[in-house]
């Protein structure tokens, strides 16, 4: 089942709007992320697909049906919460059944329902105990199961993984796009970590301030982010990021002169940052070296340039460097130039 | 060494403390076994040659306590059940449910709890005679139907249960209603034993009003019924103290049994209601 | 549901859930706290028919002409003031020891707090025997240190005394309930630090224990004082049936059930409990101004 919006808003008290004119289509039988720092409407969006939340203007479908006013219950969706929400005073088989018991499912047939979802999440083993006795991975699990144990039409989660310890939660990351390949249904997922955005999502909606800023697939996050949110939000060391007005004279060499007056920022991988001029080079410093970092096979170099600090895992740990300032070049894929409000100018270079 | 000596005398003092808070019950009861020569003696006997049983047959036989005992746990069972069923009701609207006039509501009958309940008495005397139902359990039972104390303690425990169960409720098909007994109720069993017992307690034990209210047996309670034997048992001490042990083994027993339950309920509200 | 916009549909839902209480309580609590309100300055007036005849203080001029109302008055004050403060004392210390003991601290709880589950009436009927002139057991405890028998509850002087040691006795163990909640509310990583700059037992309790409990000694101290005002089983139960040797022990609840249930009449009755109301009103007022500065939350 594809999920549609057109145009939603929504606000509380008709004071405050949370979201202005979303509109996106998440596409049948993906794994879709919703990205984005807290307060940025990540949360807000799931509840408006589960139907928790109501929308103040626009139009949602499920597949070609509208189900704008329609309740959670009626748009038949299934939900894992963060904390899990299972019902503590109900064994693992009973929360499993809990939503055919609610269907009016007989007995048996929601028992085996149930223990055929439990199978799928490997729970089979604990279906007596109650959720307390259980581990947080395993209680994921079980949520997991009774959200879909009413074939729903769709599997929304709210950042499922971010109450399990580090190794747990790439395990149940895995487990997730597992149970989603096997099941085929349309899952969304709302998390804060990109690295699990990244790792296991089909497409990355990245949410900030109420707005979508971009919806793509992940390597297409960093590599071709669509404004300077995203390209600071995404990747691992931050993007470096240099005011257009500290980069006058290397701009001016490597840019038409038309184009080069409309950029304010530059974002820089750490990658790009090389100490000899790459093919296709778009900018160049002159800069300071304060240390080079090994660990590993990680390689980072500190430097200084007005000011400001950079990041470069394009110097080897080899590099010789004093106190004297050396020039460094960015390369051209992995360097973005920005303009007055933040949004990506595409690159033109002189030759 | 100094350790042990310290805890030593801690013993002994919160012993010799416990001692005081028993004596009255353990003189109560060893009183009730006695002939009535024995109660006089001076030097006291703790333990009478023979335990006469007969006195509470006697006392029995003096006053219709059986009566009083069956309405002490009439008006007890009804009142709670009701008062429990009524501020679960409230409670949930107040915890989960949004609606126009909540806070005000909320905050108006909090401030009702600052009132003495003895204002309350004269006009509600005056409205169930109106109604005609002095001296019926009537009377007893009606004004203790709800009470916001309730209410308030038992939105404490719901609210604690996370929105997320009541939105997973919701999704796997569960009504307002549903919710509220199939996981509400059941995930705050403990605090509703908590304020059951405690209102329990306070019904059994409950007086003035229940004075006020009865004139003859067939209404009066236990605590009012012992009162009104006073009179006739005059200086008979070893059958008020017969009487007297009969009035409170109920509430000592379901006491022992379910203290766990009564200590978290008064560590919650922190107010006797 | 969340940040679902409240509209008719869910007020009219969450009212059905709220009806039995607003039933019960409009009919049994609300009207009769406005009623008795109103009654306390009607003059004249027939609560059968309802017919107010006249409006006035005249109740309230009553009540502070009658010397009973200020016997009372004085009788509820000398009561608070002297259970209040013994009640607080002796609960602290006995928290605190029990909060200290290694083992059979649940079965000491258990105990200390008996009293309270049990009838307040019954129980006085054993105290008005303890404290029997000639055959009471307190007395004949104090015949063996040598003090002579006392007219505990025939003295006006000492039937106070007799009603402040049973209500202290009964009130105890409620309080201890609640310091030992306090108590346990304390991180213990306060004392180890405390411990580690070399403050001794005396200076922990002074300077952690003390500040620390003081929004539950506030709760204890605002509950009992507003329970204290309101004493009037006990009275009733051990002076059998009078508010003691010469009204030694006529308090403020007594006095309004005299005016109502036996003397009928009504609207002063309303007048004194109007009276209560305000005492009460104030003394939480003034603690709770008193907290604002000195309680640390």
């Amino acid at each position: 089942m594809n999920v549609t919006f057109e145009h939603v808003d929504l606000s509380y008290d008709d004071k405050k709007t949370i979201l202005k004119d979303l509109n996106f289509t998440i596409p049948d039988g993906k794994l879709v992320s919703l990205l984005g720092p807290s307060g940025g409407g990540k949360t807000t969006t799931l509840n408006l697909i589960s139907g928790l939340l109501h929308v103040t203007k626009g139009q949602i479908f499920f597949g070609s049906k509208e189900v704008t006013d329609q309740s959670a219950l009626e748009r038949k969706v299934g939900m894992v919460f963060q904390n899990y929400a299972l019902y503590p005073h109900l064994s693992v088989l009973d929360n499993i059944a809990f939503p055919l018991k609610m269907q009016k499912v007989n007995k048996a047939k929601r028992y085996q329902i149930a223990k055929k979802y439990a199978h799928l999440v490997h729970v089979e083993d604990q279906l007596t105990k109650k959720p307390a006795a259980l581990s947080g991975g395993q209680q994921q699990r079980v949520a997991i199961a009774r959200a879909l144990a009413k074939q729903p039409s769709l599997l929304l989660l709210d950042e499922p993984l971010s109450n399990l310890d580090a190794r747990l939660r790439i395990e149940m990351r895995q487990e997730i796009k597992r149970i989603q390949q096997e099941t085929g249904i349309t899952t969304i997922f709302v998390t804060h970590d990109q690295d699990e955005a990244l790792h296991i999502s089909d497409y990355v909606m990245v949410l900030n301030d109420g707005r979508i800023q971009q919806f793509t697939q992940p390597q297409d996050l960093y590599d071709d982010p669509k404004n300077l949110f995203v390209a600071k939000f995404i990747g691992n060391p931050v993007i470096n990021v240099l005011d257009a007005a500290d980069l006058q004279a290397s701009l001016q060499k490597y840019l038409p002169s038309n184009f080069y007056q409309q950029v304010k920022a530059v974002g820089v991988r750490a990658e790009a940052i090389l100490p000899q001029p790459p093919i296709d080079c778009v900018g160049q410093i002159q800069a300071q070296i304060d240390k080079i970092e090994h660990f590993g096979s990680s390689v980072t170099a500190n430097i200084s340039y007005h000011q400001q600090r950079l990041v470069s895992t394009g110097i080897p740990a080899n590099y010789q460097f004093g106190k004297q300032l050396v020039d460094l070049y960015f390369a051209k894929q992995g360097t973005y130039f920005f303009d007055n409000d933040g949004k990506r100018l595409e690159v033109k270079t002189h030759d | 060494m100094k350790k042990t000596m310290s805890q030593v005398l801690l013993y002994v003092i919160v012993s010799l403390g416990a001692i005081i808070m028993l004596l009255p019950f353990l003189w109560m009861i060893s009183t009730s076994l006695k002939t009535s020569t024995e109660t006089i003696k001076i030097p006291p006997i703790w333990i009478p040659k023979v335990l006469r049983w007969a006195n509470y047959v006697e006392a029995f036989k003096a006053a219709p306590f059986m009566r009083y005992f069956v309405n002490s746990v009439v008006v007890t069972l009804v009142t709670t059940l009701g008062q429990i069923v009524t501020s679960i009701l409230a409670a949930f609207a107040f915890a989960k449910l949004n609606f126009h006039g909540k806070n005000f509501l909320f905050s108006f009958f909090l401030g009702t709890m600052m009132i003495p309940g003895e204002m309350l008495l004269i006009p509600n005397f005056v409205t169930l005679s109106k109604m005609h139902l002095i001296n019926t359990y009537g009377a007893l039972i009606l004004p203790y139907l709800a009470s916001f104390f309730t209410v308030f303690m038992l939105k404490q425990s719901f609210q604690a249960v996370p929105d997320s169960i009541y939105f997973a409720a919701k999704i796997d098909g569960a009504s307002d209603w549903g919710f509220l007994w199939r996981i509400l109720v059941p995930m705050s069993k403990s605090s509703i034993t908590a304020v059951t017992v405690l209102q329990m307690i306070g019904s059994w034990n409950a007086f003035m009003w229940p004075l006020i209210v009865t004139n003859d047996a067939t209404a009066r309670t236990l605590p009012v019924g012992l009162q009104a034997f006073t009179t006739d048992a005059g200086t008979e001490y070893q059958l008020l103290m017969a009487a007297s042990t009969f009035v409170i083994i109920p509430m000592v027993i379901l006491y022992l049994f379910l203290q766990k339950y009564i200590i978290a309920g008064i560590s919650k509200s922190g107010l006797k209601g | 549901m969340i940040n679902q916009k409240k509209n008719w549909k869910t007020t009219l839902q969450a009212y059905l859930y709220l009806l039995p209480m607003l039933l019960v309580l409009l009919v049994f609590c609300i009207y009769p706290i406005v009623q008795s309100f109103l009654m306390s300055i009607y003059t004249k007036y027939d609560f059968f028919t309802n017919k107010v005849g006249a409006i006035g203080w005249d109740n309230f001029r009553y009540l502070f002409a009658d010397p009973d109302f200020y016997i009372a008055l004085k009788n509820t004050l000398i009561f608070v003031f002297g259970v209040v403060p013994l009640t607080i004392v002796l609960s602290l210390i006995i928290a605190l020891m029990l909060n200290k003991l290694r083992w059979f601290s649940s079965l000491f709880r258990t105990i200390y707090f008996l009293p309270f589950v049990t009838s307040t009436v019954a129980i006085a009927m054993v105290w008005n025997w303890i404290y029997h002139s000639n055959y009471g057991f307190l007395n004949y405890l104090l015949g063996l240190v040598g003090i002579q028998p006392i007219n505990w509850l025939n003295d006006p002087h000492y039937a106070m005394w007799a009603l402040i040691i049973m209500s202290v006795w009964k009130g105890l163990g409620f309080n201890i309930i609640l310091f030992l909640v306090g108590l346990n509310n304390i991180d213990n990583r306060y004392y180890q630090a405390a411990a580690i700059d070399g403050a001794n037992s005396w200076q922990q309790f002074l300077h952690i224990t003390v500040p620390l409990l003081s929004p539950t000694t506030f709760l204890v101290t605002v509950n009992e004082i507003i329970v204290s005002f309101k004493v009037f089983d006990q009275v009733f139960a051990l002076f059998q049936n009078s508010p003691g040797p010469s009204k030694a022990c006529l308090t403020l609840v007594y006095y309004l059930y005299q005016k109502f249930y036996i003397e009928n009449k009504y609207t002063i009755a309303a007048a004194s409990g109007v009276i209560l109301f305000l005492l009460i009103l104030v003394v939480t007022l003034i603690q709770l101004s008193y907290s604002r500065r000195h309680v640390h939350y």
